[in-house]
Formats: C-alpha cells, sequence, structure tokens
C-alpha cells in the first residue's frame, strides 16, 4: 500500500483529505463517465427490458389464466344450468310417460275385463240355451214315457187298451201343472 | 491500518496521462468496473432462464427491479418510467458502490464528493434538460409557486432557485458524509481492537468492548449503505417529478 | 327388490359426486372473485413495494437538507463576490438567503412527509 502510493502521482499532493484534492477528479470524473455510462448501456439496452418483459409475461399470462378460469367457470355454471333444465326435462317426460302408461294400461286392462266379460255373458247364454233344450227334450221323452206308461197302467188295470188320445190329454194336462 | 483515511487513497493502477491532467486508471476506477460488472452479472445472469416462475435469485433480481419500479411509479409516476433506466442504473450504482466499500480492503467509490457530485449533476442536468426541453420556459414556473402575494414572491423566488441548486449539494453531500463518516468510525474502532490486542492478555478483555462495537457499527454501516442508496433514489424521483410535472408542489 | 337393491346402489354414485363439483364450482367462484379483488385494489397503489419511507429514511432525507441550503447560498455568493467583486458583501447576503432556503426546504420536506403519511 505504503509503496504503491510513494510511486504513484498523487505523492506531491499527500497533505489534506483525499475526498478534497482537486487533482483526482479529472480522473475519477473520466472513469465514472466510463463506467456509469456502460451501466446506464446495459441497463437500458439489456436488463430493463428483460426483467420488464419478464414481468410483463407473468402479468399478462396470470390474466390470461385468471381470464381462461374465469371462462371455464362461467363454461361450468352454464353446463350445471343445462343439466338442471335437462334433469327437470326429463323428470317432467318421465311423469308424462309414467301418466300415459298407467292410461294405457288401464285402458287395455279395461278392454279386456270387457271382453271377458261379453264372453262369459255368450258362454251362460249358450249354455242357458243347452239346458233349455236339453230340458224340452228331457219333458219330451218324459210325455212319450208318461202316455206309454199310462197305456201300460191301464190296460194292466183295465184289461183293455185305452184310447190313446185320451191318454195323451190326461198326460199333458199333468205335465202342465 | 491505523490511519482510517488511508481507506480513501487513491491508488494509481495504470497511470495515464493526457495533457497535464491524469487521468489514471486507479483503485476507484477498478472498484466503479467492479459494481459495473455485479451489477450486470447480478440482473442479467439471474434473469437468464426469463423463467415465468421464477428461481430464488431470479425473484430476488425481480424484486430488486419492482421496488426500484415502485419508487418511480410512486413519485413520479408512470410517465416517470421514461427515466427508469438512470433511477435503476443510479440506485444498483450507489447501492453496490457502498456495499462493496464495506468489504475489508476494499476502496468506497462513494466516499469522494466529486462521484457523489457528478451522479448528483447528472440527475439535476436531467432535470432541467428534460424540464426545458418538454415544458419550455413553462418550466422557470417551478421556481413561482402560485398564490403567493406579489410582495414576497421575488424573495421566494430567489430562495426557490438557491433551493434548486442546494439539491445535488444535498444529495452528494448527504451520501458523502454518511459513506466517509460510517467508514471512518469503522476504521477507528478496528484500529481501537488490533491496538488493545497488542497490549497483552489485558488487551484482549479491553478489546471486546470494540469488537461489539466494530459489530454494531458494521450492522448500521449496512443499513446505511442500503438505506443510502435508497434516499440517493427517492430524492432523484423527487427531482424527475419536477422536470415531469412543474408546478404540481 | 332387485329394483329397490339398483336404486339404493345408484343413488349414492350419482348425488355424491354431484354435490361434491357443485361444492367445487362454488369454491372456485370465491376463489376467482378473491383474486379478482386482490387485484384491483393491489393495481392501485401502484409500488406497494416502496411503502411509505420509514423514520430512519426521513432522517436522512431531512438532515442534509437544511446543511445544503446553506451551503448553496455560500456558494452562490462566493460565486458573485467573485465575478462581481462585491465580497464579502455576497456572500453574507447569499448566506443569509441560504439560511432562509435551509429553513424552506425543512418546511417543504416536513409538509411532503406529512402528505405521504
Amino acid at each position: 500500500m505504503a509503496t504503491n502510493t510513494t510511486q504513484g502521482t498523487q505523492v506531491p499532493s499527500k497533505g489534506g483529505f483525499p475526498a478534497f484534492r482537486v487533482e483526482t477528479y479529472g480522473s475519477q470524473l473520466l472513469w465514472l463517465a466510463i463506467a456509469f455510462g456502460l451501466l446506464y448501456f446495459v441497463m437500458a439496452r439489456f436488463i430493463a427490458p428483460r426483467i420488464g418483459g419478464i414481468l410483463e409475461d407473468r402479468a399478462t399470462r396470470i390474466s390470461g389464466d385468471l381470464a381462461a378460469a374465469q371462462a371455464m367457470k362461467a363454461e361450468a355454471d352454464a353446463a350445471t344450468l343445462s343439466y338442471e333444465k335437462a334433469l327437470a326435462e326429463a323428470r317432467a317426460s318421465s311423469q308424462a310417460i309414467a301418466a300415459e302408461t298407467r292410461a294405457k294400461i288401464t285402458a287395455e286392462a279395461d278392454a279386456e275385463r270387457k271382453a271377458l266379460e261379453a264372453k262369459l255373458a255368450a258362454d251362460l247364454a249358450a249354455a242357458e240355451a243347452q239346458i233349455g233344450s236339453a230340458r224340452a227334450a228331457a219333458m219330451g221323452n218324459v210325455r212319450s214315457i208318461a202316455v206309454e206308461t199310462a197305456e201300460a197302467i191301464v190296460e194292466r188295470l183295465a184289461g183293455t187298451g185305452a184310447d190313446a188320445a185320451r191318454l195323451e190329454a190326461a198326460v199333458d194336462a199333468v205335465l202342465k201343472r | 491500518m491505523a490511519d482510517p483515511i488511508k481507506q480513501f487513497e487513491l491508488v494509481p493502477i495504470v497511470p495515464i496521462t493526457i495533457g497535464t491532467g491524469d487521468f489514471s486508471f486507479t483503485n476507484s476506477a477498478l472498484h466503479m468496473f467492479i459494481i459495473v460488472g455485479l451489477t450486470a452479472a447480478f440482473l442479467l445472469l439471474t434473469t437468464s432462464g426469463r423463467r415465468l416462475v421464477p428461481t430464488r435469485m431470479q425473484s430476488l433480481a425481480e424484486l430488486t427491479y419492482e421496488f426500484v419500479a415502485g419508487t418511480v411509479r410512486q413519485t413520479a409516476g408512470t410517465d416517470g418510467m421514461k427515466f427508469f433506466p438512470l433511477v435503476f442504473s443510479l440506485f444498483m450504482f450507489v447501492l453496490l458502490a457502498n456495499l462493496v466499500g464495506m468489504f475489508p480492503g476494499a476502496f468506497t467509490v462513494t466516499s469522494h464528493i466529486i462521484v457523489t457530485a457528478a451522479l448528483a449533476m447528472l440527475v439535476i442536468s436531467t432535470v432541467i434538460i428534460y424540464g426545458i426541453w418538454k415544458h419550455g420556459t413553462h418550466w422557470f414556473a417551478l421556481f413561482a409557486p402560485s398564490g403567493l402575494p406579489k410582495v414576497i414572491l421575488p424573495l421566494i423566488v430567489v430562495i426557490e432557485v438557491i433551493s434548486f441548486i442546494s439539491r445535488p449539494i444535498s444529495l452528494s453531500l448527504r451520501l458523502f458524509g454518511n459513506m466517509t463518516a460510517g467508514h471512518i468510525a469503522l476504521k477507528v474502532f478496528a484500529g481501537f481492537v488490533t491496538a488493545m490486542a497488542g497490549a497483552g492478555a489485558l488487551g484482549f478483555i479491553g478489546a471486546a468492548l470494540p469488537i461489539f462495537m466494530i459489530t454494531a457499527l458494521t450492522a448500521l454501516e449496512f443499513l446505511v449503505a442500503v438505506l443510502q442508496a435508497y434516499v440517493f433514489t427517492i430524492l432523484t424521483c423527487i427531482y424527475l417529478n419536477d422536470a415531469l410535472h412543474p408546478g404540481h408542489h | 327388490m332387485a329394483s329397490g337393491d339398483h336404486h339404493d346402489g345408484k343413488t349414492p354414485g350419482t348425488s355424491l359426486p354431484e354435490s361434491d363439483l357443485d361444492a367445487r364450482r362454488r369454491a372456485l367462484e370465491s376463489r376467482l372473485e378473491a383474486i379478482e379483488r386482490e387485484r384491483s385494489t393491489g393495481a392501485a397503489p401502484d409500488g406497494r413495494a416502496a411503502q411509505a419511507p420509514s423514520g430512519l429514511v426521513k432522517l436522512f432525507r431531512f438532515s442534509a437538507d437544511f446543511v445544503s441550503g446553506v451551503l448553496a447560498g455560500a456558494l452562490i455568493g462566493w460565486l458573485v463576490d467573485r465575478f462581481a467583486g462585491t465580497r464579502p458583501w455576497g456572500l453574507i447576503v447569499f448566506l443569509l438567503l441560504g439560511f432562509a432556503t435551509g429553513i424552506y426546504n425543512l418546511v417543504k420536506s416536513a409538509q411532503r412527509a406529512n402528505r405521504e403519511g
């Protein structure tokens, strides 16, 4: 340090505070101008644009992401809304279908029941007719049997043949009772 | 070591003489380039990735940028951002000059009045030249506050002019004074410590107090180094505001 | 029975994620709103990093204001004396004016500091 100073150009003016030695000002000003000029150049040309750019990129990215998030949220809201609407529609239509089905089933059952009743009525009528004819036939048989029996009884009791016409009339009178 | 003034001595490294003037490349010049190199390295290397999600160092660089940009916007308005490279350069230069000077054996560029005065004059010249270029003669309304009685107006104008001239003086003296005084105090206490320690066993005990003092002083000096850079920056912004918006007082 | 089982299996299967989705959607909404609010308020005071300077900063700013006013007065006085040959009157007058400027500087700085809060 000491040897350096003695070799230096400031040796003659050793006295006084270093900061107030005017003869050093030229050198300091020159090198300050060069160094600070360089710093300003690098700052204005490279550093400030780069960091400013990074910050701006980030700001636009963040606001872009936020906008995207907002849009997606709006989309989700719309989807929820349409989902709820579809759900309500489906519920309504399912109710309609149920009502329709119920009506249809009721109608079908009604028709079936009516057909069944008609069939039953027809069957009943047929059966009644059959019974009627069977009864008529049976009645016919009874008459002839009664006439014959009466003829036989009269013959056995009277020993003579009875008048057929009178016999039949008598049987018919009894049968009519 | 004993001489606390020694640290301010300029030592030529490459003697250069132009005409009769001495323009030697000195330890001061070397430290100026170290400051510029450190600034560029810090701000360029950490941001070379241009990461959207910053690394720790990149976010430190961004934080520094945002801090200065915020100061400029808050003090000089959004149109003050056209001076941002100048203000950021000044901030980084003063901050690193102050901090680099804290290292033992390092030279404090800002402990020389001519350097702080040159930086202050740079600011004031920018204010004057830009103010006149932008606002013409209206810029001189800066010296005549409105709403004053005509009687005292001339006095106020004179005082305003002196006040304007006092700005670069205040700007440069504050920085120079703080850096010089702090470093002298540090060196004086360091001298105490070595002197005490050299005085034997009793001296070691006696050195304890100065060591404590030197630790506290060093912490204070770091604080002062950062604060002075900030004060220089915010005053620069206040003065630049006058160039941009004269009459906004 | 079989249809009942099917129904029981289906009800938690559809309604749970549905309510879950709904809750998530609502959470997203509130979070987006919070971010939006933060951004709109954060954008107004432009540099929140540059908060109001601390007392120490103010102290440093004020300390030199007065002295620099006096020094500026002295400088102007000295220059006037040198070029107009009015020694020592220029120095005396401008030193007084410098004194006034020092006080004026202090008042202005204090006003500005008060305005900044």
